[in-house]
Formats: C-alpha cells, sequence, structure tokens
C-alpha cells in the first residue's frame, strides 16, 4: 500500500480546464503521473454515468475541472456539472465507493498553479482512502457481471 | 533523434510522434513509447519526427498518409490548440477527414509536468493507448456550412464602435451602430488633450473648438451604408451562427435588426471613486476625478469661463495634486489591474493646467509611471520641463483642517512623511468593465476574464470558434484610444471577412437526437442555453430536435437527458467509454477497450 499510486481521469472543459493543465506544463509545474487528462467540450457533458464508467474501469479518483461558476463558456455547463455531482456524491458513499473519490475544481484559464496543486491535493487524498474497491474486482470481475 | 518508423499491425491508425526537437523525448522515452504502440494491432505504423509542425513535419504527415496505410490519424505531441490546428491541416491536406484526426498532448501533460522519465512514459502510454481507443471509433463528418447575413451590428458608439462601422461599411456592407447615449464619440469625445500631440491630434476626436464637428462622426452620419440607433439599448439576441436576431430599445419604439456579425465595441466605464473614502470624493467639493477635470479645463479652454475650484467657483487652485491610480493596481479597494492610460492622460492634464497657470504648483503622486507607448518619454520629459512635479508613493489620506485640504503622503524617493495642504485634488481614475457588459456577454455567450471585462478567443483559433461574434475596443480591457482603433479595425475585418465570403463553417460535433428514444419530455430546451434544443410534433408524437446553427456541442443536454436519445457528435459514448476503459487498464498491450460493452 505503501506505493500506492491513485489513478485520477481528469475531466478537463476545452475552455479553462484543459488550458490551465497546458499552462501548468508551459510552466513546468508538476504533479502526479496517476493524473490522466481527458479534454471535453464543457464539463457539463460529463453525465453521471461517465464517473460510474471511470471508476468502473478502475479509476481511483475523477476530478471535473472547468471554469469558474458564473463564468461558464456555455454559460450553465459547469452548474450542472455541480449538480450532478453533488447529486452522485452521497449514492458513491452509499454503494461504498466513497463521496471523496469525486470532487470538482472550477478555475480560471490561467490559474496553472492552482491546477498543479488541485491535482496534488486530490492525489493525496485519494492516497489517504486507498485504491478504488472498485478497480479490485479486476479486469473480468465487473465484465463478468454483464 | 532520426526520423524513424516501426510497423505495427494491420490496424487501420497511423501514429505519428513528435519529439519537438528534444522537448518531449527528453522526458519521454518515445522509442519505448513506439514499440509499445506498433504492439496493438490496431495500430498501422508508428513514425517518429522531430518537428510535426514544421514544414518538413508537415510534408512527412502528408507523405505518409498519402501511402494510405492508415484511414486515420493520431499525432502525440503538443496541444491540439495551436500547432495541432498545422498538422490536422496538413493531414486535411492529404485528404484525411479532420473528424478522424486525434491528437495528444504528450508535452504539455506529460513531458513537461513528471520528471521520472519511466513513469512519464508509462502515462503516455496509457494517453496513447486511450486516444487509439478512441480513434477507432471516430466518424468521418463534414463541417456544417451556414450563410452569414451581410449586415452587421456594432454595439456602443465610441470610436472602436465609430471605426468599425466605418471599416464594414468601407467593404461594402451595411452597419448597425447601437449606442446607449446620445451621442456618438464616447468618453474620448469628452478628452480635450490627448497623448501624444498634447492636442487635438491623432484621432480628431475632442470637444475642443478646434474640431467640434469631429470629422469623424461626421463621417459616420453621412455614411450611407451606416445606420446609426442613439438612445438605444439591445434587448434580446437570438439566433445563431451568420443569422441573428436583434430587437433593440429606441426612443421611436422596439425595432428589429437582422445582422451576420456583431462587434461589441461597449466599451468601459470609470472607476468610481467614492469607492476609496480616504481620498473624500463626494466629500470634499476641491477633490475631483480627471473626467470632471476635463469638464473644469473646457470651461476656460473651449467655453470662455476660467478654470477654478468647485468649493468657491471663483478663485484659481495654486495647488493641484493629482493621485494617480485611483482604483487602480489596488486590490483591496478598486481592481487588480492597471487602467494603461491614466499616468498619461494625466500627465497631459497637469501639464495643460501647467500652460493655462503658470504659477500653480501641480503635483503628481504615483507609484510607478507606466506609459509603453512612443513618444511616452518625451511627453513625460517635457512636463517636467514646464514644471510638474512628480512624487513618488501612495497617497494615505486626503483630509479638512480649517477649511483647507490636505494631502498627507510619504515622498518615497525622500523617506517623508509630507501633510501638503492644498486647493484641489484631481483622482486619476482607472477604467473597470462597463456596468452592463456581463448582460450583453450573457446574451452573446460570450465569458469574462478575471477582471470582468469582456474575454475575446484567443485569435489563433479557428475564426468558427468565434461565431461572428468580435470584441473590440475597452470592451476587452483598458485600451488607449489608438489602441481602441486598431482593435476595432481587427475585428471588422474579420467580420468583413465573414461577410465577404457569405459561409461560416461550424463543427459538426454538435447534438444529435435519436427520435426513437427521445419521448419528448422538453429536458433538453429547458437546459439549453442557446435555444437550440426544440419539442416539436413530428409523425404524430413528441420530439426534440436541434437547431445545428446554434448548437455549440456543449453536450449539456445529452447528459440530462435521461433516455440517452441524445449524443454529441465527435464525443460519443462510446467513444469517451472506449478512451476511459483504455486509459485505466493494467498491463500491457491489448488492454484496450473495445467500445461500448454494455
Amino acid at each position: 500500500m505503501g506505493d500506492f499510486q491513485p489513478s485520477i481521469i481528469a475531466f478537463t472543459c476545452a475552455w479553462c480546464g484543459y488550458p490551465s493543465a497546458v499552462l501548468a506544463g508551459v510552466n513546468r509545474i508538476e504533479y502526479p503521473t496517476g493524473v490522466n487528462i481527458v479534454r471535453v467540450m464543457c464539463t457539463g457533458m460529463i453525465e453521471p454515468a461517465y464517473i460510474m464508467r471511470a471508476l468502473e474501469y478502475g479509476a481511483d479518483g475523477v476530478v471535473l475541472v472547468g471554469c469558474m461558476m458564473e463564468n461558464c463558456h456555455y454559460m450553465v455547463g459547469n452548474k450542472k456539472a455541480q449538480e450532478r455531482a453533488d447529486t452522485l456524491r452521497p449514492l458513491l458513499d452509499m454503494m461504498g465507493i466513497g463521496a471523496g473519490r469525486l470532487r470538482t475544481e472550477w478555475i480560471n484559464a490561467s490559474e496553472r498553479v492552482r491546477f498543479a496543486a488541485a491535482m496534488k491535493d486530490f492525489s493525496v487524498a485519494l492516497k489517504g482512502l486507498g485504491p478504488n474497491p472498485l478497480g479490485r474486482l479486476g479486469e473480468g470481475g465487473v465484465e463478468a457481471g454483464h | 533523434m532520426a526520423e524513424e518508423e516501426m510497423t505495427g499491425g494491420k490496424g487501420r491508425v497511423g501514429v505519428y510522434l513528435c519529439t519537438c526537437r528534444g522537448d518531449v523525448s527528453k522526458h519521454i522515452d518515445l522509442d519505448r513509447l513506439a514499440a509499445e504502440l506498433s504492439a496493438d494491432p490496431a495500430v498501422a505504423f508508428v513514425k517518429i519526427d522531430s518537428e510535426l509542425c514544421a514544414p518538413s513535419g508537415q510534408g512527412a504527415l502528408q507523405k505518409t498518409h498519402r501511402e494510405g496505410r492508415a484511414d486515420r490519424a493520431l499525432v502525440g505531441a503538443c496541444t491540439p490548440n495551436i500547432q495541432g490546428l498545422i498538422m490536422r491541416a496538413a493531414l486535411e491536406g492529404a485528404g484525411l477527414n479532420k473528424y478522424l484526426y486525434e491528437q495528444v498532448n504528450l508535452r504539455e501533460l506529460c513531458a513537461w509536468v513528471h520528471a521520472d522519465r519511466e513513469a512519464a512514459t508509462d502515462k503516455a502510454v496509457r494517453l496513447m493507448r486511450a486516444a487509439i481507443a478512441r480513434s477507432l471509433l471516430l466518424e468521418a463528418l463534414e463541417d456544417i456550412e451556414l450563410d452569414v447575413v451581410p449586415e452587421a451590428l456594432v454595439i456602443g458608439g465610441g470610436v472602436a464602435g465609430m471605426q468599425a462601422a466605418l471599416e464594414i461599411a468601407s467593404r461594402g456592407f451595411a452597419a448597425h451602430i447601437v449606442e446607449r447615449t446620445g451621442a456618438l464619440g464616447g468618453r474620448a469625445y469628452k478628452l480635450s488633450v490627448t497623448f501624444p500631440t498634447h492636442n487635438c491630434g491623432i484621432c480628431c476626436m475632442q470637444y475642443c473648438r478646434e474640431c467640434v464637428l469631429t470629422p469623424k462622426i461626421e463621417d459616420v452620419m453621412q455614411n450611407p451604408r451606416i445606420t446609426v440607433h442613439l438612445n438605444s439599448e439591445i434587448e434580446t439576441i437570438e439566433g445563431g451562427f451568420g443569422d441573428r436576431n436583434v430587437v433593440i430599445r429606441t426612443p421611436g419604439g422596439k425595432k428589429e435588426l437582422r445582422v451576420g456579425t456583431i462587434i461589441l465595441a461597449s466599451g468601459s466605464d470609470v472607476f468610481d471613486a467614492s469607492r476609496i473614502p480616504e481620498y473624500g470624493f463626494g466629500v470634499h467639493q476641491d477633490v475631483v476625478t480627471t473626467m470632471d477635470l476635463e469638464r473644469m479645463l473646457e470651461q476656460e479652454r473651449v467655453i470662455g469661463g476660467r478654470f477654478v475650484r468647485p468649493s468657491d467657483g471663483k478663485t484659481t487652485p495654486m495647488t493641484v495634486n493629482f493621485i494617480q491610480c485611483v482604483g487602480s493596481r489596488d486590490r483591496v479597494k478598486g481592481n487588480l489591474h492597471c487602467s494603461l492610460v491614466c499616468c498619461t492622460y494625466a500627465i497631459g492634464q497637469a501639464r495643460e493646467i501647467k500652460k493655462l497657470h503658470p504659477k500653480t504648483e501641480v503635483y503628481v503622486h504615483y507609484i510607478d509611471l507606466r506609459g509603453p507607448y512612443r513618444g511616452f518619454e518625451e511627453f513625460y520629459e517635457q512636463a517636467k520641463a514646464e514644471g510638474v512635479m512628480f512624487v513618488r508613493g501612495r497617497v494615505a489620506e486626503v483630509r479638512e483642517k480649517k477649511g483647507r485640504l490636505y494631502v498627507l503622503f510619504e515622498d518615497t524617493d525622500l523617506g517623508r512623511l509630507i501633510d501638503m495642504p492644498s486647493d484641489l485634488v484631481v483622482l486619476a481614475v482607472g477604467q473597470e468593465p462597463a456596468r452592463d457588459s456581463d448582460r450583453i456577454a450573457k446574451m452573446l455567450h460570450l465569458q469574462l476574464d478575471q477582471d470582468k471585462f469582456i474575454k475575446d478567443l484567443n485569435p489563433n483559433f479557428p475564426p468558427e470558434y468565434r461565431r461572428g461574434v468580435f470584441v473590440a475596443g475597452c470592451a476587452e480591457g483598458p485600451k488607449g484610444i489608438r489602441y481602441s482603433i486598431d482593435d476595432a479595425k481587427t475585428a471588422a475585418a474579420a467580420a468583413a471577412d465573414l461577410m465577404v465570403a457569405g459561409k461560416i463553417r461550424k463543427t459538426r460535433a454538435i447534438a444529435v437526437v435519436d427520435e426513437t428514444r427521445c419521448r419528448g419530455c422538453g429536458k433538453c430546451e429547458d437546459v439549453c442555453e442557446y435555444h437550440a434544443a426544440k419539442v416539436v410534433v413530428k409523425n404524430g408524437r413528441q420530439v426534440s430536435v436541434r437547431d445545428p446553427a446554434r448548437c455549440e456541442g456543449c453536450g449539456v443536454c445529452a447528459a440530462q437527458c435521461c433516455n440517452r436519445a441524445i449524443s454529441i457528435k465527435h464525443n460519443t459514448r462510446p467513444q469517451m467509454e472506449a478512451l476511459m476503459k483504455a486509459m485505466m487498464a493494467k498491463g500491457g498491450a491489448g488492454a484496450r477497450g473495445k467500445g461500448e460493452e454494455a
């Protein structure tokens, strides 16, 4: 467990989340290699099923990174994403997965430092939570259920 | 690293890796990455190049693609936004459908953020495998092409708006200026001395006798292609790319306009100085803003009166203190940003006072003097030569003692605290976002930046990203007159280009509805900010339809639909799931997802 490196899927919106990640790169701000960035147009397109899928496939944590509230490129996408995440979190607890495995971060395109810090912080928190129990079902475990 | 190639199986994905002249290969073992990827049966080949975005790299991309061993392309290089567009265009030139192009940002998202080369390479393998999985499910699509109505709406009749309208008219298109106040010219019209001529000069926009009939306003008013709507406000803007219906409220009632492009030149507001109570604006009559000072100077310069203290209306101020950065560069009580123009205009006003009343002592209290313009240094030196005194240090307070104003400050050059009696205190107020700009921004679906100015998109992005809406002048952030004018020219040129072409291209990556699954509940209609979703009756049942001209592909409706009737082209559920599955797969090659299993 000591060398457990959480794997994270970070859904970043094309307008703020992704550019902030790119800027973190340009400024060489390190964060854990377990962070895997998926570029989407808007965090508002991330339906709860995607988050469940990500966890099912073995992600230890999922984070949605979008524009600042009240300043979504698509007006309300981040608000919708936040609502959905808020609904899903208690369910994650009920399922024994843990609400702490889902986070949302609303940041500006220029906030490279905040982006990297959020990723580091999430990774540390997930280390505390340990591996995703769904992931332990392993390859085939979940699939076999289908 | 020399160009090399590894041949994979009989797959369909052509993989191109870029060393970025060592920037990527230094941190990621591209040879190992290439070897692992070539083992994937979906991969046709893996090619490594040192500079895919350079002409040589583009040539190599085209040559390889023309050989026809792969029907889709995956590039592992830098960010897809800037150079990615170049590489995609190169491949398009060789016959690739642009929707079959996929790019992984190995540089910014991997190479540059991880010090451990082994771990970074592992991550690169994961990211590339995930992209391969998605790539296999990509569909070839065609862009949507829409007609552009050959008329433009210009919001705001300041210098930027007027210039934009003139440019558009000169290209032969009609322009409508909608101006909230009763006159064209905006704030520039109210300034009497402008940099660098220290006179009516650069744009002939000043309210001084020399050019009270400013040629530019005349130009605008006389131009048959420009319609000016004064005392008018935008009520609603509806419609999509290239064709929008605008309702404006004019003194003569509501009017409807149909336009293809919109230039937003709504300008900025000046900072409300009463928000900094220490300076006593609104309390002491002899504390005025630079905009008030313009009117006071105008009295003597233009109208024939005298420049006097507002408190008594008789005496000429013998000591004038300018306080710079009021509301600017002040995180606590004002705005963090620098307003860019205040140093310049305050020096101009200080010189003007000195010119009219050489015996008056004029002090300018500054933190830094910022005037990154050609000629500013000469302008400043001239002011010093004319006797304007510059004092470094932020003013702490303006107080009244026994009927006199005192300005308390530390002269940081002398290291002394000084309490100076003053006859007139002038606050050099900065620019801040116009009060209504967030409403207009919302209507046009534009974002605001960190200072709440309207954010225009990076002009490097393809023109369709801007949807026929362009921001010019101070609406975008503080600007001087000539920069606003330049900005307006650029925006107008871009708008005119669209109207000349008569067509606008728009991504096909938008929402589509599976009408067999749709039950017409209308939830998508509720959440769509663009009014692109609409429930209609089709073949006797209610179904939701999309207006492709309005849909921006954000996917909010797709996520809202409990029947999974809506999907986003180019970002479909199977594509997303395959991507996530491959990304999370543990173990070696072949652990790639195969799309939707459920």
